[in-house]
Order: structure tokens, then C-alpha cells, then sequence
């Protein structure tokens, strides 16, 4: 498969004395239609990281290449167009004042024309689920609702990548699921490229490839499917532990003998109903 | 200091077609050292409410009793200050009203504005710092080169340094890594625990609420649909169902459990309480 991103070697430090660096020497390569969670504790590195991807920090050393073409002051503008955005807090990239509106936006600074433009924002509002609310104040939603606009809001100018910067964290279970869902459900229509960066396990486990940042460094790969496994690693990840594996750990303390392995929520109260029924 | 609402009801663009009530009729009352927490929907009037308890809003009718001051529709905006420094608030993003050129300086600012002089100021930034969990080396820099997550503790700790006896907080820990989630809520628990500080938390962590809140307020729809204990409110699972609000999740499992038949003699709210539930239950089976 085809790569889209491919880093090399990046370092970036917020001031030229500073010793410790934002990003240390970072580098990855990234297929065409992967899902990647980047992963870390706040002060990781990266956010550095998603904001060098588009542009919006030049990196002091090592190189970007998206889709073959590599990232410079001439090519930006080019690149920012196959990279849509989305971040933690959706009232921060509202603009216009009904939903529509806000979709369009992006639009009007690439010479599309009217009709061309209501159809791709009618398109993207579709495949969000938002199309009954075109005419909505965008801070009237609910947040849940104000992330679809926001992707919506990329949608519309048919990126080939998309970086989700911990946009699920102020939705409630609910909503944070109805969002990676979504998102999971486009990429079986797109060919979409997605890095989320994220502290939700869940998020992470539904991802292809695990990338775990530390001090400004990428310092581990991993297989989402184990990371249930390794809780007392999460917490140095940046992730929560799971409930069932807190549970356990709790248990354990009080001289239960629970199984080692990692049970799912269910699983958990399946052997905990079993094991009270038994006496 | 207490704070009473007396029959509060404010309404969004009072006296045009567009009037919309955010509260409706609220009687309430934060007893001094409480930790009180609200959650409900977005929407729900929770931060127009929190807004009332240290009178950036004014009820449209109705009173509002922060310590010895009572607030109506009448109150005049220009006194208001006193009460600015006794109820700190902490606004969603506290981050984004950052704006000095060093953390020390940011932190510095509210303490002289409400009347310390620089070696007061700077002593208290300093303190603050160190209660919030900075390191020390930040003090001389941008706010803006640091993380979200101490970005986030900076404005914090200018909210602290302002010495409230009650702090508001929307949402406070909305964006950090779970490790500092948890860190901060310790944090201010502390600060309840040992200097009495009143605490309202509005937040739709129902761990949070489990770990810390004496009492919980439900709004919805602009009413105080629920108030109790924890315990209280979280008892009534069916109820919490039906307006779509979450359990805590240790709470929620016991709920599972007793489905399939098992029994609580007390509703448990964290994962410890539950562990301990069924240690006992599985231990003293053990035995027999």
C-alpha cells in the first residue's frame, strides 16, 4: 500500500535555548487508508507532532512528505487541502452562523462555484447525519452534534487525511462513541487516512496502529489488541485503565483470587455473578 | 459562606420575542464547605446557574444570597468586586483567558488587582505554583510554550492566588490526560479538605462526582430536577435512565448485578466501595 505520511527525523523546540525539545528526533510512515491513535500523556508531544503535519509549526529539523510530496512554504497551501483538522473543542472553529454556512466555509476560499458549493455541503451533511439541521445555530448543538458539523466542515473539501486532536474528550460515552463510529462507517465509503490522537482507550483500541509519544519522542509501536492487557503500562501512556481491570486490581488487594488475564466489562460481571452464585 | 437562591429565574433576552428562560424558579442552598456537583445536559442551564453564584449574572426575579450579599434584578453592577475575589471561577478553558508575558506574571495579575501589593503577589504566585503542580522553572516563561495540560494549571492557580472561599469550576479537568484528570480533582479536594474552600463542580465526569461531591444537583430544562446525596440521586438508576444521564461506572455495574439477582445493602458509587461489596460477599462464602 501506498504511503501517505512519512516523517523523518523531526525536532522542534519552542525556544531556541530550550533544552528539552517538543519533538525529539521523530520519525513514522503512515499507509493510505490506515487508522493510527498517537498517544501520550498532555506534554507528549503531540500536538506538536499534528501541527507540524499541516504546517502550522515548521519543524527546526527532519522532513515531512504527504502523499510523496514533501511539506515546504511552497507546497503548504497544497497540502492543508488534503489534511482536515478536528479538535478537542468544536465552538473554537465555528464561524458562520447557521451550520450550512459553517460547512461552506472552508469552500469559499477555493473558487467553488455556488451550485457546486451547495451540493458539496448538502454531500458532507449527509454523511454526517446533520442534513435536518442546515439551517441550526451552530452553538445551539449539543456537542456531539457540533463535532459532526466540524467534520462536515472538512468533509466538504475532500481530504485524504484526517487528524481528530483529542475531539472526542468533551462528549460524553454516548457521544464519543456515536462520533468513532461515524468516522468508521466513512472510511468503509473513503479512502481516508485517520490519526486520532487520543487518552480514550476505546479510541485507541479501534485503531490499526498504536503510536506512543513520551517527552518528545516516539518511544513505542504497539498492537491495539494487547493494550487491554498492559494496564499497569496505560497510565504511563496516557490512557485510563479499564474499569474491569481496576476492579480486579481492587479485588486482588482484598485477597481475591481473580483470573489474570483481561476480561471485558462483561466478561467481568459474568465471573463475578458465577463466583457469587457458587457458594 | 453560603450561597441561597430564592425562587431564580433568569431569562435569556428578557422582555423580546426571542425571551428564552434558562432558570426557572431555583431554590437552593450551598451550605459553607460544601462540595456540591451539577451535572445535567448541555443546554440544561448549569452554567447559567453557576454564573448567578458570584453575580456575572443578575436572577430576573427572585434573589441570589452569596455571603451577605444579596443579589436582585435591582443590584447595582458597580460594588461588585468584594464578591469577585470571595467566588473564584474557573471557566471551561480557563486556558484561552491566558494573556501575560510569564506564568508569573498571569498568576500575579488577579492577587494585585484585588489589592496586593508585588511582594504579596509574587509570594502567592510562587505558593500557587507549587500547590497546582508546576515546575518551578515555568515561572519565567510564555504560558504560551507550556503544554495544555500546565497551561491549564497556570490559569488554575490564577483563580487560587486570589485567596476565594468558594470556587466554581465548569468543567475543569475536560482535556487532560487521565493521570492529570485525576491529579487536579485530588488537587482541589485537598484544598476543600484542608482550607474548608466550598467547591461547585459542574462536570459530566459522574467519577468525579462519585469521588468527591457531598451533594448533587440535576438541572434540566432550565429546573433543579433532583437534589440529594450521591448516594440519593444515584439510587434512583431508573430515573437517571430515563433522562438519559450516565451511572457511575462502578455503580452501573452493580446495577447489572443486581439484575441477575445478586444484593447491595448499599448502593456502591467507586470502584473501591464496590470491590470491598464483593470481597465481603465472596470471602464470607469462602468460609462456609
Amino acid at each position: 500500500m501506498a504511503e501517505i505520511i512519512n516523517v523523518k527525523n523531526l525536532s522542534y523546540a519552542y525556544q531556541e535555548d530550550d533544552p528539552k525539545l517538543a519533538l525529539d528526533n521523530v520519525s513514522f510512515s503512515v499507509n493510505d487508508g490506515e487508522w493510527i491513535a498517537i498517544v501520550g500523556h498532555n506534554g507528549s508531544g503531540k500536538s506538536t507532532l499534528a501541527k507540524s503535519l499541516n504546517g502550522i509549526l515548521v519543524p527546526d529539523e527532519g522532513e515531512i512528505f504527504i502523499n510523496q510530496e514533501k511539506l515546504t512554504d511552497e507546497t503548504v497551501w497544497h497540502i492543508r487541502d488534503e489534511i482536515g483538522m478536528i479538535f478537542q473543542n468544536p465552538e473554537n472553529q465555528f464561524v458562520g452562523s447557521t451550520v450550512a454556512d459553517d460547512v461552506a466555509f472552508g469552500l469559499e476560499n477555493h473558487q467553488v462555484n455556488h451550485d457546486e458549493m451547495v451540493r458539496r455541503v448538502q454531500t458532507a451533511l449527509e454523511q454526517v447525519g446533520m442534513s435536518d439541521f442546515a439551517d441550526h445555530e451552530p452553538s445551539k448543538l449539543s456537542g456531539g452534534q457540533k463535532q459532526r458539523v466540524a467534520l462536515a466542515g472538512v468533509l466538504v473539501l475532500e481530504p485524504k487525511i484526517i487528524i481528530l486532536d483529542e475531539s472526542t474528550s468533551m462528549l460524553d460515552p454516548l457521544g464519543r462513541q456515536e462520533m468513532l463510529d461515524l468516522v468508521a462507517d466513512l472510511r468503509q465509503q473513503y479512502p481516508l487516512t485517520v490519526l486520532s490522537i487520543t487518552h480514550d482507550i476505546n479510541e485507541a483500541a479501534q485503531a490499526d496502529r498504536l503510536l506512543v509519544m513520551d517527552d518528545g519522542q516516539l518511544v513505542t509501536e504497539a498492537d491495539p489488541r494487547d493494550i487491554f492487557e498492559k494496564s499497569q503500562q496505560l497510565v504511563e501512556m496516557g490512557l485510563d485503565v479499564p474499569f474491569s481491570s481496576q476492579l480486579a486490581m481492587e479485588l486482588k488487594k482484598l485477597g481475591v483470587a481473580v483470573p489474570d488475564h483481561y476480561l471485558t466489562n462483561q466478561e467481568m460481571e459474568a465471573w463475578v455473578w458465577q463466583s457469587l452464585s457458587k457458594g | 459562606m453560603a450561597i441561597t437562591f430564592k425562587g431564580v429565574t433568569y431569562d435569556y433576552q428578557a422582555g423580546t420575542p426571542m425571551s428564552f428562560s434558562a432558570l426557572k424558579n431555583i431554590d437552593l442552598t450551598v451550605p459553607d464547605g460544601d462540595y456540591l456537583a451539577v451535572i445535567g445536559h448541555t443546554g440544561s442551564g448549569k452554567s447559567t446557574l453557576v454564573q448567578h453564584m458570584n453575580a456575572l449574572l443578575k436572577p430576573t426575579s427572585g434573589s441570589v444570597t452569596i455571603g451577605e450579599r444579596e443579589i436582585t434584578s435591582q443590584t447595582n453592577n458597580k460594588d461588585l468586586k468584594p464578591l469577585r475575589k470571595e467566588v473564584g471561577m474557573v471557566f471551561q478553558f480557563p486556558e484561552h483567558q491566558l494573556f501575560e508575558e510569564t506564568v508569573k506574571k498571569d498568576i500575579m495579575f488577579g492577587p494585585m488587582n484585588f489589592g496586593k501589593n508585588e511582594v504579596e503577589a509574587d509570594q502567592l504566585a510562587d505558593q500557587m505554583i507549587d500547590i497546582v503542580g508546576l515546575p518551578e522553572n515555568t515561572a519565567d516563561r510564555s504560558p504560551f510554550e507550556l503544554s495544555g495540560g500546565q497551561m491549564r494549571r497556570v490559569a488554575i492557580a490564577g483563580v487560587l492566588a486570589m485567596q476565594p472561599r468558594v470556587l466554581i469550576l465548569d468543567e475543569p479537568t475536560a482535556g487532560l490526560d487521565p493521570q492529570g484528570r485525576t491529579e487536579m480533582m485530588a488537587m482541589f479536594n485537598r484544598l476543600h479538605q484542608e482550607q474548608g474552600l466550598t467547591i461547585i463542580l459542574v462536570t459530566h465526569q459522574m467519577e468525579d462526582v462519585a469521588n468527591y461531591a457531598k451533594h448533587v444537583l440535576v438541572m434540566d430544562h432550565g429546573e433543579a430536577a433532583k437534589y440529594g446525596t450521591a448516594e440519593e440521586v444515584f439510587t434512583d438508576v431508573e430515573w437517571l435512565r430515563a433522562n438519559n444521564l450516565d451511572l457511575p461506572i462502578a455503580t452501573q455495574f452493580a446495577h447489572q448485578l443486581t439484575q441477575r439477582g445478586a444484593n447491595f445493602t448499599t448502593v456502591p458509587l467507586t470502584t473501591a466501595e464496590l470491590a470491598q461489596e464483593l470481597a465481603r460477599q465472596l470471602g464470607g462464602k469462602r468460609h462456609e
